[in-house]
């Protein structure tokens, strides 16, 4: 519950927000540490129960800092801080203060009292740095207790090293203390970690106060001047790297920048598998789709939120056509595939013959892509480093993802049309479930030899159900239904008597001359009509819930009464109330709509007065 | 969990070695401020039973109740190694004799009344002996403790040493676990006073949990209100003992002793106030990693003077002190006061 917190933009766990307080603050920030105890700053520190030795006085320091301060700065109550491995000792009565308005921060204790707040401070988060799991574990502790739309402050534990990952992680507050003391110890901050000022040959950067001096004058100084300027150094190079990384949030790639910028350290690198394995946690906040390239440059994409869940969604929700000829081909480096000069080759070779096989693209990372899902994010999105070896994890990840498919949907013949790892890996899965798989390919997949016989396989093996060019189309849009929605989203959306209009990519699905649904070509989702909207209602899934008036617009965060939780950011969602129906696009989580006191929750495209 | 059972659980995992019992834990002779005059003093750390508060838990930054014995020592062995500790002031005309257990000297169960009487009577004859000061947790400074000490003890000045830690009663409990209040150490205060016996406060610069600027003004504010009730302050500052809840804490990383400048901010804040008051601190372990310590080039050099102040209680010794690191300390004073449950460690 806050009035002073707002956050407006979401990439996985990182978000862009802003602390609403005398002067608007845009997060993630980096706080002066010092200004903390500064009576003018913004956010200030009511101090410690061990300075003010009892309750009552504390009590009456946050009243007179109340009243001097006023309501739109905010305090940090008072606190009785202790360190991670102390038992809890905190009197009740202190974490009973509070203060009935105006912006406030707490200091959280894990197994503590949970109070509302607009900023929560994680307790003891600088004994952490280097401490992957400890400090995971905490982060996650701390955000499962506590509301979505507060502020999390990390204190003692920034370096523009590690600010990416904190970011990353969930932090919006960070502060300057381990900038300051590393130039009190002649240490020399950069992103691509720490130097001592006396192994330096040159300044490696070209912020204000590294242009202004040389290496020689700064190691001439004396101490005090010398901590100064590296202080101003040490700082500048957070702030740098904090713009930077917000507009990484803005564009939609800090997971490629973390990806890359945490194997400065051991422990980053170890933060960014760990954060991997808790799914959910990124999962919720990573946006279903984007217009952006989504880059596979290191084994860690394998596990990124993005690609797990394509992966899962294409086990639990997709429905095959009926066809009874599978085609698996290897993926292309242009995407949508469909447009590539390889599957152009693939689909001449197969002429009267592709309409009687499913096809099935094997890929890294992304595992299996139906060829129905081609366009939707990330199947068109990604790009992978292309070396032509696959390692033993992804070779791993690929086969696994087959083998579930092939052992649910079962085909009279099964082809593939490939080479090198991807014929290895469908090998693999052939062996281990017992199926007999053609192999067309007598070398290059794209050669003249291999693609007759393909041709003349499928000549051979191609008997049995065939889909028309119309019902191909209904059975992409009816997929891409089924992964937006869930399963059985597809039936109400695109019923069998559906018309499909427009040219690939642009389909529109038309029910009885009114239309339902169009596919939009730069995600591969769809948005949904009103129409559509009203068929879905009974599905039951991507609903949210609000009170008896008419939107317009948008809706606010505080208008939702509750929305489905596995609503994404970036979803087509179902606006219901008393008195109109909706359809707009998700601007936030589920969860996040139904808890939050602030922020858009849905920009709306369609409502209908009922 | 409660800090005391936290304290104790780490107590239970230590292994206590079997010693003699006839032997002292530790000896040693040095000089002390008293009354006025620089001194020789003997210091002897009996072995007993130990501290009966350490044994159900204790303070969390207390090792020395792994000096006592495993199984009580009889009046003879006590007796012996008091003989055995006079040794080492062989070479002294005149001396002083601080007398410690790992708890309470005044405790019967420690010290049990016929090794008290026999020991205070054998310091009463030796007329090299000026002085006896006796350490004890406050429960055990009673009219008839006071009465069977003063007994033995007529021509020799008495003393009793009370580890006080701090007057801040949220501190000593939530910090530190001593088991006492400000309140039960001025009834024992006033007791020894009224019986004529001089009284000396021990103080613990930095318990865990507290920033390096709350243990400052924690001491400041401390010296101040046990300096009514006791003219001989000796302020302690905390290192990291083996077995110690702190040791717990330091070896994750979530506990720094003291900076020595904050001793030298101390003392001159606080002689200046109370010129009067003995003021004294010994920064055992400077320098080391689990002592007080400023920076490596200038601990040794800022140790000597804290130990010259507390010789000469001039104010002088404590002046000149400059280093590089001063600076550094005076950002951690205002940072780590921000670190929200994370000391500042450099």
């Amino acid at each position: 519950m806050t009035r002073y917190f707002e956050v407006y933009q979401r990439d996985g766990a990182a978000r862009k927000g802003r602390l609403l307080l005398d002067r608007t603050i845009e997060t993630p920030c980096i706080l002066k540490t010092e200004t903390l105890k500064d009576h003018n700053g913004h956010i200030m520190d009511a101090g410690s129960l061990w300075e003010m030795s009892n309750v009552e006085k504390a009590g009456k320091r946050l009243q007179q800092l109340r009243s001097e301060l006023g309501e739109d700065r905010l305090i940090i109550l008072p606190h009785m801080c202790l360190v991670p491995e102390a038992p809890d000792i905190v009197p009740e009565t202190l974490e009973m203060l509070g203060s009935n308005t105006g912006a406030i921060g707490r200091v959280y204790r894990k197994g503590g009292a949970i109070k509302a707040a607009d900023m929560y401070i994680l307790e003891g988060a600088g004994v952490f740095e280097n401490n992957a799991k400890a400090l995971m574990e905490r982060v996650l502790d701390l955000k499962e207790s506590t509301a979505d739309d507060a502020a999390l402050y990390l204190p003692n534990i920034c370096l523009p090293e590690n600010l990416a990952m904190l970011v990353y992680m969930g932090a919006d507050v960070l502060d300057t203390t381990k900038a300051t003391l590393a130039a009190y110890k002649d240490i020399y901050l950069t992103h691509a970690g720490s130097f001592y000022l006396g192994s330096l040959s040159e300044l490696p950067c070209r912020c204000s106060v590294c242009v202004s001096v040389t290496l020689l004058e700064l190691k001439k100084m004396d101490r005090i001047s010398r901590a100064q300027l590296l202080e101003q150094h040490n700082i500048n190079v957070m702030e740098a790297e904090l713009a930077l990384v917000r507009e990484k949030i803005s564009s939609g790639n800090l997971r490629e920048y973390v990806d890359a910028q945490c194997r400065i350290r051991p422990w980053l690198t170890a933060l960014l598998r760990l954060l991997d394995r808790e799914y959910l946690y990124l999962e919720k906040g990573t946006p279903i789709a984007r217009n952006t390239e989504m880059l596979a440059n290191s084994g860690d994409s394998l596990t990124r939120p993005e690609v797990v869940r394509f992966a899962r969604r294409v086990q639990e929700r997709y429905i095959p056509p009926e066809l009874d000829v599978l085609l698996l081909l290897p993926c292309s480096a242009k995407k949508p595939y469909s447009i590539s000069q390889s599957h152009q080759k693939f689909s001449l070779a197969l002429g009267k013959y592709r309409k009687f096989v499913h096809e099935v693209i094997i890929t890294s990372p992304l595992g299996i892509v139906p060829r129905e899902l081609e366009l939707t994010y990330p199947a068109a999105h990604y790009d992978i480093a292309v070396t032509g070896n696959w390692d033993a994890e992804e070779t791993k990840w690929v086969s696994g993802c087959l083998e579930d498919y092939l052992s649910k949907h079962k085909y009279n013949a099964i082809l593939a049309h490939v080479d090198g790892a991807y014929r290895k890996i469908c090998e693999m899965v052939a062996n281990r479930l017992g199926l007999e798989i053609h192999f067309t390919s007598t070398g290059s997949v794209t050669s003249y030899e291999s693609l007759r016989n393909l041709s003349k396989t499928a000549g051979e093996l191609c008997i049995g159900r065939k889909l028309s060019e119309t019902k191909r189309k209904a059975a992409m849009l009816k997929a891409i239904a089924d992964y937006q929605f869930g399963k059985g989203a597809g039936k109400i959306l695109v019923p069998d008597n559906s018309e499909i209009r427009g040219p690939f990519p642009r389909y529109q699905a038309f029910c009885e001359n009114t239309q339902i649904v169009t596919l939009i070509p730069q995600y591969g989702t769809l948005a949904v009509t009103i129409e559509g909207a009203e068929m879905m209602v009974s599905h039951n899934s991507h609903i949210v819930r609000i009170d008896d008036f008419i939107p317009k617009g948008s809706i606010l965060a505080p208008g939702v009464l509750e929305a489905d939780p596995a609503i994404r950011q970036g979803d087509e969602v179902f606006v219901v109330g008393d008195r109109a129906i909706g359809v707009g696009r998700a601007r936030m989580s589920g969860k996040e709509m139904s808890v939050s006191t602030k922020g858009q929750a849905v920009d709306l495209r369609h409502v209908k007065v009922k | 969990m409660s800090l005391n059972t936290t304290v104790l659980e780490i107590r239970q995992r230590q292994r206590i070695k079997p010693t003699p019992l006839d032997t002292p834990s530790a000896v040693w002779t040095g000089k002390d401020h008293v009354d006025g005059n620089v001194e020789n003093t003997l210091t002897m750390i009996f072995r007993t039973s130990g501290c009966w508060w350490g044994r159900v838990g204790g303070c969390t930054m207390c090792g020395y109740v792994y000096d006592s014995a495993h199984t009580s020592p009889s009046v003879d062995d006590l007796v012996s190694q008091f003989q055995k500790a006079m040794d080492k002031a062989s070479r002294f005309d005149r001396f002083m004799v601080k007398i410690f257990t790992s708890g309470s000297f005044l405790d019967e169960r420690e010290v049990p009344e016929d090794a008290l009487s026999k020991i205070l009577s054998l310091l009463e004859k030796d007329d090299r002996i000026f002085k006896v000061v006796v350490e004890s947790r406050p429960e055990f400074l009673t009219e008839a403790s006071m009465d069977l000490c003063l007994a033995h003890l007529k021509d020799t000045l008495f003393e009793v040493a009370i580890g006080l830690e701090t007057s801040s009663d949220l501190i000593r409990k939530h910090s530190i676990n001593k088991g006492f209040t400000f309140r039960d150490y001025v009834r024992a205060a006033k007791v020894a006073k009224a019986n004529g016996v001089a009284v000396k406060t021990y103080l613990m610069l930095k318990p865990p949990f507290i920033s390096e600027q709350q243990a400052l003004e924690d001491m400041v504010v401390s010296v101040r209100e046990a300096s009514v009730y006791s003219n001989v302050i000796s302020i302690n500052l905390c290192n990291v003992q083996k077995g110690t809840f702190i040791e717990h804490l330091w070896e994750r990383g979530e506990y720094r002793s003291p900076w020595l400048w904050s001793i030298v901010e101390i003392l001159k804040r606080t002689k200046r106030e109370l010129p009067n008051v003995i003021i004294t601190s010994d920064p055992v372990g400077a320098g080391a990693k689990r002592g007080p310590r400023n920076c490596k080039e200038c601990s040794g050099r800022v140790a000597d003077a804290i130990r010259a102040f507390s010789l000469s209680q001039d104010l002088h010794d404590l002046e000149g002190l400059e280093c590089d690191c001063r600076h550094m300390w005076e950002k951690v004073l205002v940072l780590d006061d921000l670190s929200f449950g994370s000391p500042i460690l450099e």
